[in-house]
């Protein structure tokens, strides 16, 4: 009489040896050009992202450069409760979701929509014309494209106050800052954002669309029917990857666009760590911050993945 | 009878392709106006430039 669940591991182990036949070692032995190549990534990972990690005890730490990383102080999480307590805590948790979320449900349906139209486009020509000039914007370096928002938004000779008539300096205006921020990422990032749908959908079989030709359904029905349906694995890969960050709002353009009068709005994590750890030396503190808002990214990574696995069958984690 | 569900079911492709053509031609203007007028105010006179007058062309 045998025990069942050792019985059900044997037979697990007795189907997995038979699937690869061999050991590990003796795989290894027979491909052994193809691990010699995997070894320089897995090298290249391990120094340049896993090694430096140990650096993010200073975060449990007092550090003080003179005393090194393992030298100094052990605080435990003095800083987190510094963190938690500061006072413009709540502000600044809430100003990154309201930033990211917001952003992401603006600026993603955008590409989408942008390459379906593209696909759908019969004169290859003025349809290479269009991606090029859709391109175009990406790039641009974030420091020029701040200054061209400063220039159109300006109350002087500005394009959009001289288009409205009035004489608002948008960037001193708290409840602008989201508005232009998210408007001008999408007129930034939603052309290139199409080139992986598109490449997506330059993989639908033709005799689909003729198919749906000959029964009569019009280019919008053959786009709801044919492309959509394609599309979606993509669709929710990408939307696994925009939840993972966030809670990271990228630094650069908040920073550029940010002025003494809209911080109300404009306050995020990755501005206030900045501050605290380049411009004050709190590096303590602002590499607490930082595993912090790494620790929730994460988190909502797997939230998210586990999300898209049962309402889709989709997992890429 | 065919011809008749088919147009009664949505737009011909021939006025879906105008229709695609337009809206692409009006988001990439709005795409790349922002791009010219940059190149255009950097070559104009700065008076004109804040003065509002400089759109198209520079001056």
């Amino acid at each position: 009489m045998s025990n069942p669940v050792p019985a059900a591991n044997a037979a697990a182990t007795a189907k997995k040896s038979q699937k690869h036949g061999k050991t590990l070692g003796k795989r290894i032995a027979e491909n052994w050009q193809l691990y010699l190549l995997l070894v320089i990534p897995v090298v290249i990972t391990l120094i340049y992202k896993y090694i430096p990690m140990y650096g993010v005890q200073i975060a449990f730490r007092d550090y003080k450069p003179a005393r090194g990383f393992f030298g100094s102080k052990w605080v435990g999480w003095e800083w987190f409760e510094r963190f938690f307590t500061a006072p413009n805590f709540k502000r600044m948790i809430v100003n990154t979701i309201k930033l990211s979320v917001f952003s992401l449900l603006w600026s993603f349906p955008v590409p989408i929509i942008l390459s379906l139209a593209i696909n759908q486009m019969r004169f290859k020509r003025y349809k290479r014309v269009v991606q090029t000039v859709m391109y175009a914007p990406h790039f641009i370096s974030i420091m020029v494209v701040c200054g061209m928002i400063r220039i159109f938004l300006s109350p002087y000779g500005g394009l959009i106050n001289l288009l409205i008539g009035q004489q608002i300096d948008f960037m001193t205006v708290p409840e602008a800052f989201r508005t232009i921020y998210i408007a001008s990422g999408i007129w930034q990032d939603a052309g290139w954002g199409t080139i992986i749908y598109l490449a997506t959908l330059s993989a639908v079989d033709p005799g689909l669309y003729e198919a749906a030709k000959i029964d009569g359904a019009s280019m919008f029905q053959r786009i709801l029917n044919i492309d959509v349906p394609e599309l979606i694995p993509m669709i929710i890969l990408q939307l696994i990857m925009a939840a993972s960050g966030i809670m990271s709002v990228g630094f650069e353009k908040v920073f550029l666009l940010q002025t003494q009068l809209n911080r109300v709005t404009s306050d995020v994590i990755a501005v206030y760590v900045y501050e605290q750890g380049i411009v004050d030396h709190a590096y303590s503190y602002s590499t607490a911050i930082g595993l912090f808002n790494t620790v929730i990214n994460i988190i909502l990574l797997i939230v998210v993945n586990q999300i898209a696995k049962k309402a889709a069958d989709v997992s890429f984690v | 009878m065919k011809a008749k569900t088919k147009a009664s079911y949505g737009l011909s492709d021939k006025t879906s392709d105008i229709i695609l053509v337009v809206v692409t031609t009006i988001i990439m203007l709005i795409i790349a106006y922002p791009l010219y007028y940059v190149v255009v105010a950097s070559v104009s006179d700065p008076y004109d430039v804040y003065a509002g007058k400089t759109f198209l062309l520079p001056s």
